[in-house]
């Protein structure tokens, strides 16, 4: 048998070839993804663990949940830096210094705008560490900074903007006015040019402490030990001299929590293009299970022969496994490889546009290989398990006629089943939004996979109402071609529903995903005008939102006369319950000239009562809280627990959500202070231009910060949106891509199947041009079935989504109409573009051959 | 020999020398003038067509028959316009094929000839009416009315219009082809083995059709035919052999066929 596998796979080289290649996308999408995370993850750990210093132990306040500092494993908190004195003293001890390390050192180019305008890698201030056994910093060239306007800066940045030893260069620390610098030095960390590509500015240790708002404090301290003494000893050595507030931990443990922190960071990641490439890949299924069906069909003879020369059932369905099983295999061995270069295209594309990327190593690691194989294959199997049901029952003396067209009614079965995995798939879906589980997205993904195997199960029904309606303008006006591409469209309904459902799964995600976005627009919109009083707002440029704001802007803003009304809001995380969850700040004396919560229950001026907080609905009814009630509240930054009363519960809107303090509480709790928005009132008699016109000139001192009113940042907002929607959609790409290749597949397949009937329609007098027509119709009808189906399921799932995410102020449903026309062009498009090989077939069909074939 | 057969060994209607019996050459609808067909190159060179000369008058029913590889369905395809000569002259009315481009020769085909095949060859997915005037809606035309009631009731489909073809029977199917061949009133009618999957009432009843449509519409017909009582309805019978006209058979009977038959089989 496995001859005439051989031999079956060899016979069908080009329809193979299409199948395979849905395989080979989809692998390719998976291998690509491994081999890019891995090479980027590897490198940032290289970073960590092959710089050199002498650091045995490190000194640092406890884990403080999110906080500043860190990079990318836990914050800790700061310790004082009296405590460098006691640390140096400790028998072992051979060098020990104060470091801070904080993002939020902006470089300014010559016109006094920020080289990185947010979303690239962060800038971090330090200081520069004198010994030598400490430091991973090497002097490229110039000298150390030894002067309080001296900076050294990575040899990477200085290469990328061109700046040289002796050049005076401006920042914006922290949010703050601009100040001059000037660069002393040049310096690699290691042997490298700079940290995973991050700017990194290094200034005399109390100009980096003052800088930075850490006075008298250090991130941590850094100690190297002598001789043979190992870095646990030396960490239980100085554990003992420690306060309770500070802790010590080996250089090799801390700098495993930073490569934990950098790989679960890839995880994620990883992760989530995972879920694209297997999105791709399931659709990719669709094609595969739609091919062989086709396949199987057409041999129906072939197949028949083989039963009356004593084939048995099982024989035929392992004869179908094995060519699948053979497809899967060379398909996905294709897709590895070609993943690598996809892999390696991808990265420079990234490095081109966020000029930040490290060199990565980008290799196929063993285990991507063995993920893409057993992927590709085991999905290419469990594809053709159906097809290769259907072709062991074909019957020794069928055969007679070519029965592949006749369109089979859905049987009842298979519409209760298709009803049920639907259902099945709508409650996981449910369950997953709104349950509150901690398997919530593992339950919304299960429950997405049913629904579209339901929902593509039932689609057949779909296929005579939806296409013979779609195709009567066009059998009214493009004549007989048009006439027949919609007979053609609907005569084979599983066939045409197979291929549409594969189209309809990553339309669904793009329209799910445009709903999303449209309801978020639209509740900000709807926020701002409810809610909003202040004209103007102040927060860092960029669509990323990076970056912090000094105290003394919102103060010099205070000063300016056309401003009745200046004041601003922080942010910090709280512990509620041991969870921690974000808080932000307001005046009580004044926020209301600012916004307007819409209260649900309580009052809105009790914010001033000492230890009042409010919180928003969901979070109230969440906790089963209520007015009145007091609640435990700690604050990391000061490791207190708090009593606080619910003064009031507001509905949460797009922007003010989560719980709400006093601003004098918060001066209190938060030491380390964070303000992430001024916002400020017009005076009377000064007009809305004038207003932002005054404010932008003031802001020239804090060229990081940027002015917005309502409109500008509802444009913000949106267009921060769009960006995340266009990033979404590119990896949605894949999966439109490989339905698209299923129509080519199946209008190729069907052309093949059709060979006689188009052999008589050209002998009849179909012109070429009318035959390509009457193919690119039939495709542009089945990109539309597509279309539709994607548009129901995808603003069902968008508007399920929605209101699941009803707590983060998601209020308003709207449905992206201007973008659905757009996916309609892009469908037609997608119709015309699949036709064109399998038309071009069509019409150079040989008419004499094609009217003899069997 | 029976005395209403003639041997004819030259082609009797080249074009340059009409010869007085013939007809003028405007009376002629088709027509091949020293066609050659080979196939393949070299060794494996295939002659289908030696060189054969053949006219066919309008309103005449000419049936051609031969051996199985004697070049009759070449023929056929050549005359019809689904292949080409090559060399010598394919002429349809006053076009001569070898200069029409693809289009054009799709569009002659559309509008000049009709076809009706051995396996019936309608589009399964439209009804028999769709079936029938679909040469029209290529076309872009509408059926003339009278025309296709006229072809609809000799066929005597009209209870079968909305049917498709899976749900006729055989000789339906076929007279459905055959309505489709008539009712854009070709200037020829090329049949290639009508009968051939026709049990006998089904074939004789098409063969009347066809007999009748020349007789009463002066329909110019051509069959390619291996069925001497088929041939014996038609008005002459071309005898074909390696490519070349061997024989003609004016108002031929079936035992003159079978008779003439038989000399070849030696």
């Amino acid at each position: 048998m496995f001859k005439a596998t051989l031999a079956g796979l060899l016979a069908h080289k080009l329809r193979l070839a299409l199948t395979a290649f849905a395989i080979v996308l989809g692998v390719a999408f998976v291998s690509a993804t491994l081999t890019l995370s891995n090479g980027l993850q590897t490198t940032f750990d290289n970073i960590f663990n092959t710089t050199p210093t002498g650091v045995a132990v490190v000194v640092r306040g406890h884990v403080e949940p999110g906080g500043q500092n860190g990079g990318f494993g836990d914050a800790h908190r700061p310790v004082p830096d009296s405590l460098l004195a006691g640390v140096q003293q400790v028998d072992g001890v051979t060098a020990a210094e104060g470091v801070v390390f904080r993002a939020g050192a902006s470089l300014l180019d010559k016109t006094g705008k920020p080289y990185a305008s947010g979303g690239g890698p962060p800038e971090f201030a330090t200081n520069w560490i004198e010994s030598q056994a400490l430091s991973p910093y090497r002097i490229r060239s110039g000298s150390p900074p030894t002067q309080a306007t001296d900076v050294v800066i990575d040899a990477a940045t200085a290469s990328a903007h061109g700046i040289t030893v002796g050049q005076r260069i401006q920042y914006v620390i922290n949010g703050g006015a601009v100040q001059t610098f000037t660069v002393s030095g040049i310096a690699g960390y290691g042997s490298s040019d700079s940290l995973a590509g991050a700017t990194i500015s290094l200034f005399r240790l109390d100009v980096a402490q003052q800088q930075l708002g850490l006075q008298g404090k250090f991130d941590q301290i850094d100690a190297a030990s002598s001789q043979g003494l190992s870095q646990s000893d030396l960490r239980d050595r100085i554990a003992r001299h420690l306060p309770s507030y500070a802790e010590a931990a080996t250089e090799a443990d801390a700098i495993g929590q930073q490569v934990k922190g950098i790989d679960s960071f890839f995880g994620i990641l990883r992760t989530i293009l995972l879920v694209f490439a297997l999105i791709a890949l399931f659709v990719g299924s669709y094609i595969i299970i739609n091919t062989f069906s086709i396949l199987i069909a057409q041999r129906t003879r072939e197949l028949a022969l083989l039963r009356a020369l004593g084939a048995t059932r099982g024989q035929v369905f392992r004869m179908v496994l094995s060519e699948a099983l053979l497809t899967g295999i060379v398909a996905s061995a294709i897709g590895v490889v070609a993943g690598l270069f996809l892999a390696h295209g991808l990265y420079s594309l990234v490095s081109s546009v966020g000029n930040g990327l490290p060199n990565a190593d980008l290799v196929l690691q063993p285990s991507t290989v063995i993920i893409g194989m057993v992927l590709g294959t085991v999905i290419t199997l469990v594809a053709s398990i159906l097809p290769a049901r259907k072709a062991s029952r074909v019957s020794p003396v069928a055969a007679i006629r070519d029965a592949s067209d006749a369109a089979q009614p859905l049987g009842r079965g298979r519409i209760i089943a298709g009803v049920t995995v639907s259902l099945l798939g709508v409650i996981g879906i449910a369950l997953g939004l709104f349950a509150g589980t901690s398997v919530a997205f593992q339950l919304l993904g299960l429950g997405a996979l049913l629904l579209y195997l339901g929902v593509s199960s039932l689609a057949p029904l779909t296929v005579v109402p939806i296409v013979g309606l779609l195709g009567m303008p066009i059998a009214r006006f493009r004549g007989a071609p048009g006439k027949l591409a919609r007979t053609n469209a609907i005569r084979a309904p599983r066939r045409a529903a197979s291929t549409a459902a594969a189209l309809m799964i990553g339309v669904s995600l793009v329209v799910g995903i445009a709903v999303l976005t449209e309801s978020a627009k639209a509740s900000t919109q709807v926020a701002l005008q409810q809610a909003v009083k202040a004209d103007y707002m102040v927060f860092p440029g960029g669509a990323s939102g990076q970056g912090a704001i000094s105290p003394m802007t919102t103060a010099t803003l205070a000063r300016d006369p056309h401003f009745s009304n200046v004041d601003d809001l922080k942010q910090g995380t709280i512990l509620i319950g041991g969870a921690s969850t974000s808080v932000f700040s307001a005046n009580p004396a004044d926020y209301e000239d600012f916004f307007t919560l819409d209260v649900a229950s309580g009052d809105p001026n009790s914010l001033g009562q000492g230890n009042t907080i409010f919180l928003d609905e969901t979070e109230a009814s969440n906790h089963g809280w209520h007015v009145g009630d007091a609640i435990d509240v700690t604050f990391p930054q000061t490791g207190a627990t708090v009593k606080e009363r619910i003064g009031c519960i507001f509905n949460p809107n797009a922007i003010t959500t989560g719980y709400m303090i006093s601003s004098q509480q918060y001066a209190v709790s938060f030491p380390e202070a964070q303000t992430f928005i001024i916002l400020l009132r017009a005076a009377p008699g000064v007009s809305h231009t004038a207003g932002l016109a005054a404010l932008n000139k003031d802001l020239t001192a804090f060229p990081t910060l940027t002015a917005y009113d309502q409109a500008s940042f509802l444009a913000l907002q949106s267009q921060s949106l769009d960006q995340l929607t266009q990033a979404i959609d590119i990896f949605l790409i894949m999966a439109i891509v490989i339905a698209a290749l299923g129509i080519v597949n199946t209008l190729a397949l069907s052309i093949i199947e059709r060979t006689r009937e188009l052999g008589l329609l050209r002998a009849i007098g179909l012109t070429r041009r009318q035959t390509r027509t009457m193919v690119r119709w039939e495709s542009v009808l089945m990109a539309f079935l597509g279309l539709i189906l994607g548009v129901v399921i995808g603003v069902a799932l968008g508007v399920a989504v929605v209101r699941a995410l009803a707590f983060t102020g998601l209020g308003h449903i709207a449905v992206p109409f201007v973008s659905l026309l757009g996916y309609a062009v892009g469908a037609f498009v997608i119709g015309l573009l699949a036709a064109i090989l399998p038309a071009r077939r069509a019409a150079r069909l040989n008419v004499l051959e094609a009217i003899s074939t069997e | 020999m029976p005395d209403n057969t003639e041997v004819v060994t030259t082609p009797p209607l080249a074009a340059s020398t009409p010869a007085s019996a013939s007809p003028v050459a405007s009376d002629v609808v088709a027509r091949a003038v020293d066609a050659v067909k080979v196939y393949g190159t070299g060794d494996a060179a295939v002659t289908a067509l030696n060189g054969i000369s053949v006219a066919f008058k309008r309103s005449q029913f000419t049936a051609i028959m031969g051996a199985s590889g004697s070049g009759k369905s070449t023929l056929l395809h050549c005359l019809a316009g689904l292949d080409s000569v090559t060399s010598g002259k394919i002429i349809i009315g006053d076009t001569e094929l070898g200069t029409l481009s693809e289009k054009q020769l799709t569009l002659l085909r559309r509008d000049k000839v009709g076809f009706i095949f051995q396996a019936y060859n309608l589009v399964p997915t439209l009804s028999a009416a769709d079936n029938i005037v679909l040469p029209l809606a290529i076309a872009g035309r509408k059926p003339d009315p009278t025309t296709l009631d006229d072809v609809i009731t000799t066929m005597r489909l009209a209870d079968r219009l909305t049917h498709r073809p899976a749900e006729l029977s055989g000789g339906q199917q076929q007279r459905v082809a055959a309505a489709r061949a008539f009712v854009s009133r070709p200037d020829i009618i090329f049949a290639d083995e009508p009968t051939g999957n026709l049990d006998s009432r089904s074939g004789a009843e098409l063969l009347g059709f066809l007999r009748s449509a020349v007789d009463d519409r002066q329909q110019t017909i051509v069959m390619v035919t291996h069925d001497p009582g088929a041939a014996s309805r038609a008005d002459r019978v071309v005898f074909l052999a390696d490519g070349k006209v061997v024989r003609e058979i004016a108002d031929p009977t079936s035992d003159a066929i079978l008779e003439y038959m038989k000399t070849l089989g030696n």
